[in-house]
């Protein structure tokens, strides 16, 4: 049994999360500019 | 066949003219293709090593540390924000590098043989400058790809230094909380056996005994800790639950266990001196079985504090019954008998007495080791009337011969001036603490007609003046905050315990959390 599953799965979890929100965020940004 | 060279040279001059034309659409295209492989890489590798979805496919845990407690580690898995997390993150950084690299050599090499390598003819113009352009696209689109990695990955160290932050400042507040519930309620631990104070109790695993010096929370757990041999989970806190695991002197050199449940009650130290022979752990012993016996008649409720007073206890109730002598306390430094005691009302307290053999207190390098008595705030003196020379003297022959091997060997004002020099030396002033004298073997005294006239305090001091204690009667006054002198037999006959006892044990509890009341 992993004994960090949990975190493992939370710590992928919100990375995935942050890294839609940082690209999301960048790419509202450039359109914003044109 | 000339007009027709002309018309491939055209074509291939149109062609190119397109290529040119397009050639940012194209390289485009192939760049967002290979970005767009480089992604879904990275977050295939990160997943694999994290065993999303398949747990099999994560990175095996880190070895647990050996018991090694000199560079402070613990015999636990580390949490996983405290090292896993990282070792995660660079395991999966170098293994997409590697891929990576991997991926982009193939692509390159099958690009080339495939599109670009051969000769240069007018009609395999067109492919392979489409096969320079793919390539030109996989450097720009594992470039940008690269790039966007960078990103990523700053946004997930970034994220594990939040998560760490958040958790350290978990970890800070929870310490702190337990740390001021300890300080709000007045408790302070301290070692039975090697006296001193401790901060916060080493645990033992339940399962495999591992010594566990600092359980609290930090970088092997918030709220629980896993211990080495994989099978136990334990409470990093006295709040969490510490407190019902066995708990041990965390001090390298002692390691000893402590009382059940430490940690959650207030300690009282008792300490016993007297001399050699004067009958401290009679008294100690009868002290505890009128607590014992008084329980029942609505008093406070006794419960021995680890299976060493248990054992110890239960050894000497049958001694003391039956009226015969108990045997010699060891000259080592001896360990508290430990016991709660719970009030009416449900107060608690761990009560330490220590009952140490009289040749300790005769010399001052050994009474100095006796570092329990500065926690002390009430002391108890055990004097045996028959060690005082104007009493013995005026005895008769056959009853000094009688009362030889009862008598303790120095005299009483040597014991207390050496107590009370160490004491002083200890950094502790007496004027704050409270002095109970028990004179014990009264019940022999009576015997031969020599016993003090009265059995309270004033009267027994007289007495003692009397027989030429007066300087010792003097020194006490005057040290002591609080004195009051007993009559005590501690040898119950018949069963019943002398009266004096409990005055002796009222007393000394008296201005404790759980004070005691004989039963009527």
């Amino acid at each position: 049994v992993d004994l960090y599953r949990p975190w493992r799965l939370a710590y992928f979890v919100v990375t995935v999360i942050a890294v839609v929100t940082v690209v999301g965020a960048v790419l509202l940004f450039a359109l914003s500019l044109r | 066949m000339f007009a027709v060279m002309i018309l491939q040279v055209l074509l291939a001059i149109v062609v190119i003219a397109l290529l040119v034309l397009f050639l940012p659409v194209i390289s485009g295209g192939f760049a967002l293709y290979h970005a767009a492989r480089c992604i879904r890489l990275y977050f295939r590798v990160f997943a694999d090593v994290l065993g999303v979805p398949d747990p099999a496919t994560a990175r095996p845990p880190l070895p647990v540390p050996r018991h090694q407690h000199r560079d402070g580690r613990e015999p636990a898995y580390p949490h996983y924000l405290f090292g896993p997390a990282q070792h995660d993150l660079t395991s999966a950084l170098s293994r997409i590098r590697a891929e990576m690299r991997s991926e982009f050599r193939e692509s390159s090499a099958r690009i080339w043989g495939t599109w670009v390598a051969g000769q240069w003819e007018p009609q395999t113009v067109l492919i392979r400058l489409l096969g320079l352009i793919w390539i030109y696209g996989l450097v720009l689109g594992t470039a940008v790809g690269t790039f966007v990695l960078v990103v990523v990955t700053l946004v997930q160290v970034s994220l594990a230094v939040v998560l760490l932050v958040v958790i350290l400042a978990i970890t800070f507040a929870l310490r702190g909380v337990d740390t001021a519930l300890l300080r709000l309620r007045r408790i302070r631990i301290s070692c039975p056996r090697c006296y001193r104070p401790i901060s916060y109790p080493a645990y033992r695993c339940p399962t495999c005994g591992a010594l566990h010096r600092d359980i609290r929370p930090g970088r092997y757990g918030v709220l629980r800790r896993r211990c080495r041999c994989d099978q136990q989970w334990l409470p990093t806190l006295l709040l969490l639950g510490s407190h019902r695991l066995t708990a041990c002197c965390p001090h390298p050199d002692c390691e000893a266990q402590l009382a059940d449940r430490s940690g959650t009650a207030t300690e009282l130290t008792l300490p016993i001196f007297g001399g050699s022979n004067a009958g401290k752990t009679r008294l100690m012993s009868v002290l505890v079985m009128t607590l014992v016996d008084s329980a029942d008649a609505g008093g406070l409720s006794v419960e021995f504090a680890d299976e060493m007073t248990d054992r110890r206890f239960r050894q000497l109730v049958p001694v003391i019954t039956a009226g015969e002598a108990t045997r010699r306390t060891v000259t080592e430094l001896p360990r508290a008998y430990s016991f709660y005691l719970t009030s009416g009302r449900g107060t608690r307290r761990l009560v330490h007495l220590f009952d140490t053999a009289g040749e300790r207190f005769y010399d001052s390098d050994r009474l100095e080791e006796l570092q329990y008595l500065r926690a002390a705030r009430t002391f108890l003196f055990v004097l045996d009337p028959l060690s005082v020379d104007q009493l013995w003297s005026g005895l008769s022959d056959s009853v000094r011969t009688e009362f030889e091997p009862l008598r303790a060997q120095r005299s009483p004002a040597f014991v207390f001036q050496q107590v009370l020099q160490n004491v002083e030396a200890m950094g502790m002033d007496p004027k704050r603490a409270r002095l109970a004298i028990a004179v014990t073997k009264t019940d022999l005294l009576a015997a031969v007609g020599v016993a003090p006239a009265g059995t309270d305090s004033a009267a027994i001091e007289e007495w003692l003046d009397e027989l030429g204690l007066d300087h010792l009667v003097r020194a006490v006054r005057h040290t002591f905050g609080s004195v009051r002198y007993f009559q005590t037999t501690a040898m119950p006959a018949g069963g019943d315990q002398d009266s004096g006892v409990p005055g002796l044990l009222e007393w000394m509890l008296a201005d404790s959390p759980v004070p005691w009341r004989a039963p009527a």
